[in-house]
C-alpha cells in the first residue's frame, strides 16, 4: 500500500506489523512501534513507477505468528539464520554503502544453512539526487542505522510456507566473451577473459563494453548479476553492485534494447504469482524509464540491492507464502 | 511416502553432474551449484554424502512446493 503518513502512523497505533519503504524525513516521524523500514525516494507502485517523498510504501505483515527483531552489524550479520524461526521468513534491510551490506554480500553465500532460511530483502537507500546517507529503521526501538541491518523475523503458521523467487530481465549474452575472478570481492583489477589475465578496466574500455549490460554467472538456471558499478581507468579498477565469486564463470548478458517490453516479456510467467514482499533494483527503474510503468503482480520500493537468500543486483526479487 | 525410487542416487547424479537438471525452486537452485561446486572441488565420498544430505533435508523441508519435481526425478 502506498499511503500518506497519516495512515502509516494509524497502522502504526492500531498494532498492524509492517515493513516500510520511504523517504527518511518521514521514517524518522513515525511513532515507535511493531515495524522496521528503510530509505529510499523511489518506489513501483501498482500505478507505476513514482519518485516519491511524502507518501510511504507500506507491506502489512498479518500472517505473523510470532515475530522478533535483530539488529546487525558487519562481524555478526552471518548468525541472522540462528535467529530465523525453523519455519519462517526473515525480511531483511541494510544501508547502502554500508560494511553490514558489503559484509553480507561477500559472506552470504558461505553461509551454512542459508538456503534452508528464507531471507528477502533489500538494499536501502537515497535520492540520487542529493548527498544523503541511507538508513534503515527500527521501529519496535525508534532507533535508526546508516551502519547496521535491521530484519524482522516472522514466525509463519504450519501450514504455510516461504518460497523466494527473482525475476530477471537479462540473459547471457552466448557471444561475450567468459570472465573469472581472481578473488571475492566488489571491485576487480585484474581477472580472466578467456583465460588470459587482463587489466579489467583497459578490457572494457578498450572493447567499447555497455556497462549497462551486467555481467552473469548462471546457478543452475538462476542468473546471478553483478552490475558494474564504476570504471576507473586511472586507477585500473572496476567496483561492481555485487560481488563477483572466484571459481564462477562470468558473461556479459545481451544488450536490453526495450526494458518495459522487457520486463512485460518476463512478467508474463509470473501472472500467478501472489507476492507479500518484492523489490526491484535502482538500475532497472533507471535504464528502464520505469517511471509511471507498473510491474504487475509485483510492487515495492526500488532498491540499491535485492536480497533473495543472497545479494543480487540489477533484478527483481519477490518472496510469496504457499500451502504446505 | 513411498516414491518407488531412491531420491539420493537422483541428487548424486545432481551432484556429480551426470544429469542436467533445473528446478522450479530458486532456492534449489542456488542449492544445487552450491553442491555441485564444492563437490567439484574437493570430489571425496564425505563431501559427496554431506551434499546429498543437505539437498534431502532441503527437499523434506519443501517437499510441499516441491510436488513436480518428483516427476522429473523419477524420470532421472
Amino acid at each position: 500500500m502506498f499511503v500518506s503518513l497519516e495512515k502509516a502512523k494509524e497502522f502504526i497505533a492500531e498494532g498492524k506489523i509492517l515493513h516500510i519503504a520511504a523517504d527518511e524525513s518521514l521514517l524518522k516521524q513515525l511513532p515507535k512501534g511493531k515495524w522496521i523500514a528503510g530509505t529510499i525516494p523511489y518506489f513501483i507502485t501498482e500505478e507505476g513507477g513514482i519518485t516519491c517523498k511524502d507518501k510511504l510504501l507500506v507491506d502489512e505483515i498479518p500472517y505473523a505468528v510470532e515475530y522478533k527483531t535483530m539488529v546487525y552489524n558487519k562481524d555478526d550479520i552471518v548468525d541472522i539464520t540462528k535467529d530465523a524461526y525453523e519455519n519462517g521468513l526473515t525480511l531483511l534491510v541494510m544501508p547502502y554503502g554500508s560494511e553490514v551490506s558489503v559484509s553480507y554480500a561477500k559472506k552470504a553465500p558461505y553461509i551454512e544453512d542459508l538456503l534452508m532460511t528464507p531471507i528477502v530483502g533489500w538494499i536501502s537507500g537515497i535520492d540520487l539526487s542529493l548527498d544523503e546517507s541511507a538508513k534503515v529503521f527500527d521501529g519496535f526501538t525508534g532507533t535508526s542505522f546508516g551502519d547496521k541491518a535491521v530484519a524482522l523475523h516472522i514466525c509463519l503458521p504450519d501450514n504455510k510456507i516461504a518460497s523466494l523467487g527473482i525475476v530477471n530481465i537479462f540473459e547471457v549474452n552466448e557471444n561475450s566473451a567468459k570472465f573469472e575472478f581472481l578473488e571475492d570481492s566488489l571491485s576487480a583489477q585484474k581477472c580472466l577473459v578467456n583465460g588470459k589475465q587482463v587489466l579489467f578496466a583497459d578490457y572494457l574500455i578498450e572493447n567499447n563494453v555497455d556497462t549497462k549490460s551486467p555481467l552473469v554467472a548462471n546457478y543452475n538456471g538462476v542468473l546471478m548479476n553483478v552490475a558494474i558499478k564504476s570504471v576507473s581507468e586511472e586507477d585500473k579498477t572496476v567496483e561492481f553492485y555485487a560481488p563477483v565469486f572466484k571459481g564462477n564463470e562470468y558473461r556479459f548478458a545481451k544488450p536490453v534494447v526495450d526494458y518495459v517490453k522487457k520486463f512485460e516479456e518476463q512478467l508474463k510467467g509470473f501472472e500467478k504469482v501472489k507476492p507479500i514482499f518484492s523489490c526491484n533494483c535502482v538500475l532497472n527503474y533507471l535504464y528502464g524509464k520505469l517511471d509511471q510503468k507498473a510491474t504487475p503482480p509485483f510492487a515495492g520500493p526500488v532498491t540499491f540491492g535485492e536480497v533473495a537468500y543472497q545479494l543480487f543486483s540489477q533484478t527483481l526479487v519477490y518472496a510469496e507464502l504457499k500451502d504446505k | 511416502m513411498e516414491l518407488g525410487f531412491n531420491l539420493d542416487e537422483k541428487f548424486e547424479k545432481i551432484v556429480k553432474r551426470k544429469v542436467m537438471y533445473q528446478s522450479g525452486s530458486m532456492g534449489f537452485n542456488l542449492l544445487i551449484t552450491r553442491m555441485q561446486k564444492r563437490y567439484s572441488a574437493n570430489p571425496t565420498e564425505e563431501v559427496l554424502k554431506g551434499a546429498i544430505k543437505e539437498m534431502h533435508d532441503f527437499y523434506e523441508k519443501y517437499r510441499s512446493i516441491l510436488t513436480k519435481e518428483l516427476e522429473i526425478f523419477k524420470r532421472m
